[in-house]
């Protein structure tokens, strides 16, 4: 397990580093001079874009201001200086990310609670009448537009029955509706996903040996088939937070909640692009810690997986790859 | 449909495949042609009813992107002001919005936009992805690795981020719009041909066609791809409903197709506005951003029953 | 070699099996009855497809349902109907009293469990022993089917095939059942590996005094092991005797052809006689004698009737017009 960790947190490099690589160079093609901007835009003297431009070293060649960009990151978690303000954007993203993280927190737990729980009740019961209205509902609520489902909301809780705030973060009551929004987009996707790969579980052999040893149904779905069947579920929720943190930058917009999503679509608005670099780099960056440890916990389920690198440490991804169930390559 | 299969139904099948076999070489002097496959999979899909309603409301909805003038009452930019925010009533059957306009003509004619962007996205993203994908599974080894890394980073992205950053960047319009939404979605198909194509290379009509000398790029289009081609049709499928809506959320959010053109995720923004008193400008442009993922999912999850071997009757 | 009917171990009266798909149903067990005595081997043969295994299945009430269903019948264990049983009554039967050895040990075993977990499930659910008895007994049945009991610990995947299904005949035989039922233990193994396991399974067998109804289409096994013998074809028994009526007093022109197809170093043969064309489809069965299209002794009156089982000698039943004669029908 210590190697699989270490090996796994090695592959986390390439992908840091591509993913500032990707943030820096959205920002080089960028259009107008950086410097100009900063400088606070059509006012500015030229003497002043000049100082701005010494001092970003905005004449050095690319591999080193990528260096430099790097170094800031890292030594002083410097992701960019907004045009707007002036401010760096750590340090407003680090005070509006709670906000965010708290919203797709709830949320992810809520819908994977519920969405597992009724993913299975739906497998066991195939074809029944629960099945079918579980199934349903499911396709539906993948289906629908996050930014659809929340005016409907509010339209239908806000405005007609006007038993929740529309807008706004200062209390337990405005979270409802925006949690309830991304919380049924990705449960409908958790139920889908854990009915079809119950479904594919209970066909496989070794259920039929539970069976056949005399074990109780209730232990053959919930031990047998569960365990290996959220094996691929875990993945997909893993996968889907990033979903969810996107759907986060619209449900900000619409709820007015002060979180990071809405200060990229603020940024967007304002042309404030190292805003829309610096945030999405941390978006990223999150989503692929969050992959981390949703793989780790993946290899804490799935002996496959550990002994993969206990006994044959030079395999590379190839062999990973084909030993993985289904669900995996195919999302 | 059965979904369960025991050793002693798949035991079945075989015999009654093989006796179909033998039976048609029989009948069949000529040659041992037997049903073609697409036309197998084709029966098998269309017997499904859920499927069925999917593709005739996708139908439907492709009719409407082209040609909306020939159901729509109004022109999509048609103003009257004599009649703002008319509530649905039997001339505008969903009502009229700020500038007087036909919200059902509107609905109509953003057909075009939001199915097309969906529409090329996917296939420029399948050919982006398709092509790294088959280069990846095809040589393997360091190709292989630096196209997976590279894939790798660019999915830690949200998909949805990424287009945000994209469009901001190269500005709104509705090439960029497809542009950007394609680059955000490649991975997914990158992933799928590579997982496809290497599930079938090492089999033997692959070393066939070395065997009689046909090149790399021979063996890739007229051997590879098209066996790989069913998991990546599904994908594709569901892949245009996530196209369709990151082009009306991207919309909606300020960054994809401008007013007055009715792209239904424009359209919804617009009508955020006026939510408190005229709903109908919010309820139906995302009823049909829904009613074109719905049928897109229906009748990718029939193609993936009726293309999935393991399911075959 | 016929017993006091009194003692009757095993008896299954017209068994019935369908599979109830959307293309129709398929017949899979039509109307089959047979006897074993306690200690006795009784061996099932047949072609892929003749409905040994739903049968097997059909002994544990394991026939998957959907699309399986049992129609029609009786399964009396020591007098017992088995399918008038609970499904509490039945699970205490599985794994205890009647087990089976499946067909593919590459998918017969969970793989997330340990194998030491996977034979102590079936000990604990079947004996009043603590977690530490059972793995002590688990361990007893690793080494007693040539595993070392130090990979207790071991998941299925480090186990190679043969080891697989030496893992599954010790889960079937942890709990010392009355009844084992093996299911061509040994046909997804490589032909090197089939004697061993074997060999295992055998000396298991005897040791424990198990009675075994044995599914395999190896005639050479049949010949060395089985005490009586039941020759299926498309879902009915068409010819059942001891090992000596069945091998040297062969009746039925299937039973016939089965052994023409084989090759025998005995005799000098120039090439081996096939068995023409297909078993019928199981969806759409003649109502005349299943055989018929494929018999080289057909009659006229063949398609006009579906013989009865007739008793031509000392229990030897054969399900042929060509002996309606000789004696009264059977049922």
């Amino acid at each position: 397990m210590g190697r699989y960790v270490l090996k796994r947190l090695l592959h986390l490099i390439p992908v840091l580093i591509g993913v500032m690589l990707l943030a820096f160079l959205l920002n080089e093609i960028a259009p107008g001079d950086p410097a100009a901007l900063l400088a606070g835009g059509e006012s500015a003297t030229p003497e002043k874009i000049a100082q701005i431009r010494a001092e970003l070293k905005l004449d050095d060649p690319f591999i080193l201001r990528f260096g430099d960009y790097v170094k800031k990151l890292v030594t002083e978690g410097n992701i960019g200086v907004s045009y707007k303000t002036q401010q760096p954007v750590a340090a407003e993203v680090a005070h509006r990310y709670p906000q965010t993280l708290k919203m797709a927190a709830i949320s992810a737990v809520l819908a994977s609670i519920i969405g597992i729980a009724l993913g299975i009740i739906s497998a066991i019961k195939q074809y029944s009448f629960i099945d079918n209205i579980i199934s349903m509902f499911s396709l539906l609520g993948v289906c629908m537009p996050v930014f659809w489902s929340s005016l409907l909301l509010i339209l239908f809780f806000s405005i007609n029955l006007k038993w929740l705030p529309s807008s706004g973060f200062s209390t337990w009551r405005h979270w409802i509706l925006p949690c309830a929004v991304i919380g049924t987009s990705m449960a409908a996707s958790i139920v889908r996903m854990t009915r079809s790969s119950m479904l594919e579980v209970i066909r496989q052999d070794y259920i039929r040996t539970a069976r056949a040893k005399g074990q109780v149904e209730r232990v053959v779905i919930s031990k047998h088939a569960l365990k290996n069947a959220l094996i691929p579920v875990v993945t997909n929720i893993g996968m889907h937070f990033g979903v969810l943190l996107g759907g986060a930058v619209i449900i900000e917009t619409i709820f007015v909640i002060p979180g990071i999503g809405k200060y990229i679509t603020d940024a967007i608005k304002n042309r404030d692009y190292p805003v829309v670099q610096g945030s999405v780099m941390v978006l990223a960056l999150t989503n692929s810690f969050v992959n981390l440890g949703v793989d780790l916990l993946y290899a804490a389920i799935d002996p496959r997986i550990r002994s993969q690198y206990r006994n044959m440490g030079k395999m590379k991804m190839k062999k990973k790859k084909a030993a993985l169930p289904l669900g995996r390559e195919a999302v | 449909m059965a979904k369960i299969s025991t050793p002693a139904i798949m035991a079945f099948q075989i015999n009654q495949e093989k006796r179909e076999r033998i039976f048609k070489k029989k009948n069949d002097s000529t040659d041992t042609v037997s049903v073609p496959l697409w036309l197998e999979s084709w029966r098998r899909l269309i017997r499904r009813p859920t499927a069925t309603l999917g593709m005739i409301i996708f139908l439907a909805l492709v009719l409407m992107a082209l040609f909306p003038s020939l159901i729509a009452p109004e022109g999509y930019d048609n103003q009257q002001y004599t009649k703002l925010f008319q509530p649905p009533n039997a001339q505008n059957i969903m009502g009229t919005d700020n500038l007087g306009r036909d919200v059902f003509s509107r609905v109509l004619y953003g057909a075009r936009y939001s199915m097309g962007v969906g529409f090329f996205a996917v296939i420029f993203a399948l050919l982006i992805g398709g092509t790294m994908g088959s280069i990846a599974a095809f040589y393997g080894g360091r190709a292989d690795s630096i196209i997976m890394r590279f894939l790798d980073i660019v999915l830690s992205i949200p998909s949805i981020l990424l287009a945000i950053a994209i469009t901001s960047i190269l500005g709104t319009n509705i090439v960029n719009l497809t542009i950007a939404i394609s680059i955000s979605s490649f991975p997914h198909y990158a992933r799928i041909v590579r997982a496809a194509i290497l599930s079938i290379k090492e089999l033997e009509f692959v070393e066939a066609a070395r065997a009689i000398g046909a090149s790399d790029t021979r063996i890739i289009f007229r051997h590879l791809l098209p066996n790989a081609m069913a998991p990546i049709i599904v994908q594709a499928t569901v892949g245009l409903g996530g196209a369709i809506l990151s082009c009306a959320a991207l919309s909606f959010i300020g960054l994809g197709i401008q007013p007055p053109l009715p792209e239904w995720g424009t359209m919804l923004s617009a009508g955020r506005e006026y939510i408190r008193e005229y709903w109908w400008l919010v309820v139906f442009p995302g009823m049909f951003i829904m009613l074109a993922i719905f049928s897109v999912n229906l009748f990718g999850d029939g193609l993936r029953d009726a293309l999935d071997p393991r399911l075959k009757q | 070699m016929r017993t006091n009917e009194t003692t009757k171990f095993l008896e299954v009266k017209n068994l019935v099996i369908h599979y109830e798909t959307d293309n129709g149903v398929v017949e899979a067990v039509n109307n089959i009855s047979f006897k074993m005595n306690r200690g006795e081997t009784l061996s099932l043969v047949g072609e892929t497809g003749a409905g040994k295994t739903t049968t097997a299945l059909g002994l544990l009430n394991l026939v998957p349902n959907p699309p399986g269903r049992i129609i029609d019948g009786e399964i009396l264990l020591n007098g017992e109907n088995l399918l008038k049983m609970s499904p509490h009554q039945m699970q205490k039967i599985r794994g205890s009293k009647i087990t089976m050895i499946f067909q593919d040990p590459m998918t017969s075993l969970n793989p997330i469990e340990t194998v030491g977990d996977q034979i102590s499930e079936v000990i604990r659910l079947h004996n009043k022993v603590s977690r530490a008895e059972a793995a002590q007994l688990a361990c007893d049945m690793l080494e007693k089917v040539g595993i070392p009991a130090e990979r207790y610990g071991d998941y299925p995947h480090q186990f190679s095939g043969g080891m697989k299904q030496r893992v599954v005949i010790a889960i079937a035989l942890a709990c010392d059942p009355e009844l084992l039922i093996s299911d061509e233990p040994t046909s997804a193994l490589d032909v090197t590996i089939q004697a061993q396991v074997l060999d295992t399974m055998w000396q298991l067998k005897k040791e424990l005094k198990t009675s075994m109804l044995m599914i395999t289409h190896d005639l050479g096994v049949v010949a060395e092991t089985s005490d009586n013998v039941a020759v299926m074809y498309a879902g009915e028994i068409v010819e059942y005797g001891t090992l000596r009526q069945v091998f040297k007093d062969t009746k039925h022109p299937y039973t016939q052809a089965l052994f023409d197809s084989l090759p025998d170093i005995n005799k000098n043969v120039q090439r081996l006689i096939p068995i023409k064309g297909l078993t019928p489809d199981p969806s759409s069965l003649p109502n005349y004698c299943s055989f018929y299209d494929r018999c080289k002794k057909r009659m006229e009156e063949c398609k006009k009737t579906d013989p009865a089982s007739v008793d031509v000698g000392d229990g030897h039943l054969v399900k042929c017009l060509l002996f309606a004669s000789e004696r009264s029908s059977h049922e």
